[in-house]
């Protein structure tokens, strides 16, 4: 290593931007770590789970170069990802609405006019226009007034969350070092390197690194004393416990999109000033979100919402200053992060004078090399087609790896979380394979304990695995119950509607019977 | 004669109908669906907050003195006003409701609480457990093994084990827990038994016999003073746990759950055999239209010279919640909390951050009642003379789960009941 530096880059941030960067770059044979305060994939990255992209979705505004080139662009990535992370990446069917007002049967003529135009210059037409009796048809859960119109196209629908774990695993195939739970509190250029003090947020130890460059992908959190990046914007981000829709259905900015077996509203909230962590929500924002969806899609009104929280982004897509050797990564949405982190690593491997290219965009992740039948999986694991499905969901051809645990221990079959649901397997796959390290991280991976249940049967199930795994003490156990259960109660807790009652006072009967709710013991003295 | 019909046939709607009974009157109850006491594990208590679990392990106060402290810690608490007869209430309550079950232990307020262990591993202090169920408080302080059956997944006696462990290392307590696995099952390595199937194995003469040799060759001349059982020592037959125990010829018994499953089973049958002994006249049917002089079910119109509400709170209904009120959809009665009528406020926002240590309030809404455990409209002033209300229906009182609340609903159906039997024969 020249310059005496420990490594070739480090990447601050372990969200989808941060682990994207981390695989482009192990790809192209840099040496790099990653350092992540918190868990991966868990910050803004959370509103990724279902993404569409909504932008351009508005055809009016959609017909100058600049947009051109975009929709060339987007498409183009749809394509690279629904190949190397097929698992993870489909199209969903989408209903566009125009939100602003009604407009009638001339706005169907034009918008048709504008797409004839598109399709003469030799553009592919993704979308057609349809009067509000052709969009009722195809989705009967709307209710739309006869003089509205719609868009019908379709969008790549994205599980972030496992694309980003996905993106951190092919990484450390390739040699890249997750630093998990460590916090950098200092950046310094000291010559010809850049010196990364960081200090772990569990034990408090610290630890000097010497990069050749740095990579700051910490989307909207600030860092190191650096200026709070603004303007940033709120999203809220509800889960209907059922699939209500077939089609996403996208008016302003607001979007209802399926999503295996939840359906997943989110709107923006506001422009936002406060702290990127505050991730709760009011009951008056879940309230006005869905009473601004429920005119379009009335079956909203007596849905029940499993959680409810918010997500914090910058909303410009501004580059950070990109001073070699200290790159920032810029902001946008999930679907384009790899072409982002793509670019990214182009740079950064120029100042190292790397010349393999990265290839993520042939290169499939793990998981992705083959697509797999979901009854295939059922039939090895011996386990029901519905269960293998969302194991194939999730891990995609490295079900193969939950499968090997089962061969060795036909126990691990057993079902943990039964809303999802969720095998012991791949609960202890999460934590030897998956770095989680405690309920939360198990349910951000596999969405254990995000059902109606609310974690009441799975809690502490998973907790005494997630112990067993790590060999911890069994009190420990209750501890990551506990906390899991008071986290999942905040989520719902906003959009508690009186049907939940009755579930919510089962759950509670069920941890005071078990003491789950009483008060905590002390830690130990040793 | 006078009548008294009691709504809701839980653990409260068997208080007040054997206390109506003994008062003299003819007594209808009247059971739709199952509620609260259909879920309650083989635990009894006056829901108390329960305490850390090392330190449940070494409490040694009286179950007397932690009702007293119940009733301190919420002036607000129905039971308040009657805290110079709690325990003769207590007693009598107690004596004629757990006789009636007949699956309980006696309740012993002047001795220390049973100590149980729960399914996660942790202990609590209960007033009183049913037969099956271990009372570690009973035992001699030696060596318990925790047997574990690999069949049945629902259990995992390994962390139960180790987990009791730690907390009695903790607690400096001499009792140690031992793991032992047993299998039960030879079926197929691939079958696993819910709690239901692999309780109704100990009710079969054959397969129990079977699962007592299992037992003894795992337990194979060790030397240890107790056995601690998953909570499946028979679905339907209540002796299963005694005719083990004479087979082992040591202490044994379970774990108390928290979820649904044979223990729960039991005491839905006990309740059953419960009001058969009160000489109640029992409908199973849902209450269409109530007014205090007579109560309609889908079949018949009952006179009622009194009625008792035991209709439990949201998981049998008892209670409507709408966004901006509380309200029993029996009789219109208002929502309370803290004895004080709701009124339209709006409803969401009593539930607040950490329904653990805090307990969120919307928890604690339910009617408000006055000393004799009647009802109160929104102007604070009793609906009726002759309309009472008891268990988890009331204000105040914690939330089915806060350790169980049998012990409530006991009480409170007790002074209920009685009261109706004498406002009955007033009237």
């Amino acid at each position: 290593m020249s310059g005496g530096a420990d490594v070739d880059v480090a990447v601050i941030g372990g969200g989808l931007a941060g682990t994207a960067v981390l695989r482009d770059l192990a790809r192209r044979g840099a040496s790099v770590v990653l350092f992540e305060r918190g868990d991966l994939v868990s910050g803004g990255s959370i509103a990724g789970l279902g993404t569409i992209d909504t932008r351009d979705l508005d055809l009016e505004h959609a017909r100058d170069a600049p947009a051109r080139a975009a929709r060339v662009a987007r498409e183009r990535e749809a394509g690279v990802l629904m190949r190397t992370a097929p698992h993870l990446a489909s199209l969903v069917p989408v209903i566009a609405l125009d939100a602003s007002e009604r407009r009638g049967p001339r706005l169907l003529a034009r918008w048709d006019a504008i797409l004839a135009l598109r399709s003469r210059a030799g553009e592919t037409i993704d979308r057609r226009a349809l009067d509000a009796r052709a969009a009722r048809t195809r989705e009967p859960a709307l209710a739309l007034d006869d003089d509205r119109g719609a868009i019908l196209t379709s969008r790549l629908r994205l599980d972030a969350s496992r694309l980003g774990l996905a993106f951190a695993r092919d990484a450390a195939e390739q040699g890249a070092e997750l630093r998990l739970r460590e916090e950098v509190v200092s950046v310094s250029v000291e010559g010809v390197v850049v010196r990364v003090a960081s200090r772990h947020v569990e034990t408090g130890a610290t630890s000097d690194l010497r990069a050749r460059a740095v990579v700051v992908a910490t989307g909207a959190w600030p860092t190191l004393g650096a200026r709070v990046p603004r303007p940033r914007e709120r999203r809220v981000h509800l889960v209907i416990e059922q699939a209500l829709t077939t089609h996403a259905v996208v008016t302003g900015d607001a979007s209802v999109v399926p999503f295996h077996n939840v359906t997943l509203v989110s709107g923006l909230a506001s422009a936002f000033d406060g702290a990127a962590d505050a991730t709760r929500v009011t009951r008056d924002e879940v309230r006005a979100l869905l009473a601004r969806l429920a005119p379009l899609l009335p079956d909203l009104r007596e849905a029940r919402v499993n959680a409810a929280y918010a997500s914090v982004r910058r909303s410009i897509a501004a580059r950070d200053a990109t001073e070699p050797p200290i790159y920032g990564v810029p902001v946008g949405s999930p679907w384009d992060a790899r072409v982002r982190a793509e670019d990214v690593g182009a740079r950064v491997a120029k100042l190292l004078g790397l010349t393999t290219p990265g290839g993520t965009d042939v290169a499939k992740v793990p998981g992705g090399e083959e697509v797999v039948d979901s009854f295939v999986v059922a039939e090895r694991m011996a386990i029901p087609e519905p269960t293998a499905r969302r194991v194939a969901l999730r891990h995609g051809a490295r079900s193969i790896d939950i499968g090997a645990r089962i061969g060795k221990r036909r126990t691990e079959a057993a079902v943990v979380c039964a809303c999802e649901p969720v095998l012991e397997a791949e609960v202890r796959h999460a934590v030897r394979m998956e770095h989680a390290r405690d309920v939360s991280d198990v349910g951000r991976r596999t969405c254990l304990g995000h059902g109606a249940c609310g974690g009441m049967r799975c809690a502490h199930r998973a907790a005494e695995i997630v112990v067993a795994e790590r060999a911890l003490a069994p009190h420990e156990a209750h501890e990551m119950a506990r906390r899991f259960l008071v986290e999942r109660w905040r989520a719902r807790a906003p959009a508690l509607d009186p049907a939940s009652l009755a579930q919510e006072e089962l759950a509670h009967a069920r941890w005071a019977s078990a003491s789950i709710t009483s008060a905590p013991e002390p830690e130990s003295a040793e | 004669m006078s009548e008294v019909v009691v709504v809701g046939g839980g653990v409260a709607g068997l208080a007040a109908a054997l206390a109506a009974s003994e008062e003299g009157a003819r007594v209808t109850v009247l059971d739709a669906r199952p509620g609260a006491s259909s879920l309650a594990g083989g635990a009894w208590d006056f829901g108390l907050a329960p305490a850390r679990p090392s330190e449940a392990l070494a409490d040694s106060r009286s179950s007397l003195a932690l009702l007293a402290e119940l009733v301190r810690a919420r002036p607000t608490h129905q039971l308040a006003a009657d805290a110079l007869e709690l325990g003769a209430l207590a007693a009598a309550s107690h004596t004629a409701v757990l006789e009636a079950l007949g699956i309980y232990a006696p309740l012993e307020l002047d001795r220390p609480p049973a100590l149980v262990a729960t399914d996660v591993g942790l202990v609590r202090r209960v007033a009183t457990a049913q037969r099956a169920v271990l009372d570690l408080a009973a035992l001699p302080k030696g060596r318990i093994a925790v047997a574990t059956f690999p069949s049945a997944r629902a259990h995992d006696g390994g962390f139960v084990a180790a987990s009791l462990g730690e907390l009695s290392v903790r607690a400096g307590d001499a009792r140690r827990f031992c793991a032992v696995e047993v299998e039960i099952l030879r079926r197929g390595r691939d079958v696993w038994l819910h709690p239901h199937e692999a309780g109704a194995l100990f009710d079969d003469d054959r397969a129990r016999d079977r699962l007592v040799r299992a037992l003894g060759r795992a337990l194979g001349g060790s030397s240890f003073d107790a056995v601690l059982l998953p909570p499946l020592l028979g679905e339907h037959d209540d002796t299963a746990w005694s005719r083990v125990r004479a087979a082992l010829a040591m202490p044994i018994g379970e774990w108390a759950s928290s979820l649904a499953g044979p223990q729960s089973a039991r005491l839905i049958r006990a309740l059953a055999r419960g009001f058969a002994r009160s000489k109640a006249s029992y409908e199973r049917s849902p209450v269409v239209r109530a007014e205090t002089t007579s109560v309609e079910t889908a079949r018949t119109t009952h006179r009622a010279g009194a009625v008792v509400l035991a209709t439990g709170r949201h998981l049998a209904g008892g209670l409507s919640f709408r966004r901006d009120e509380a309200i029993e959809p029996l009789f219109g009665l208002p929502g309370y909390l803290d004895g004080k009528p709701l009124g339209s406020s709006d409803t969401s926002a009593l539930f607040e951050d950490d329904p653990f240590t805090s307990g969120s309030s919307g928890f604690r809404v339910g009617v408000g009642v006055d000393d004799a455990m009647r009802p109160l409209d929104a102007s604070g002033k009793p609906r009726s003379p002759t309309l009472f209300a008891a268990g988890s229906i009331l204000s105040g009182v914690p939330i089915a789960g806060e350790g169980g609340g049998l012990g409530i609903a006991t009480i409170t159906g007790w002074i209920a009941g009685r009261n109706a039997a004498r406002a009955a024969a007033r009237a």
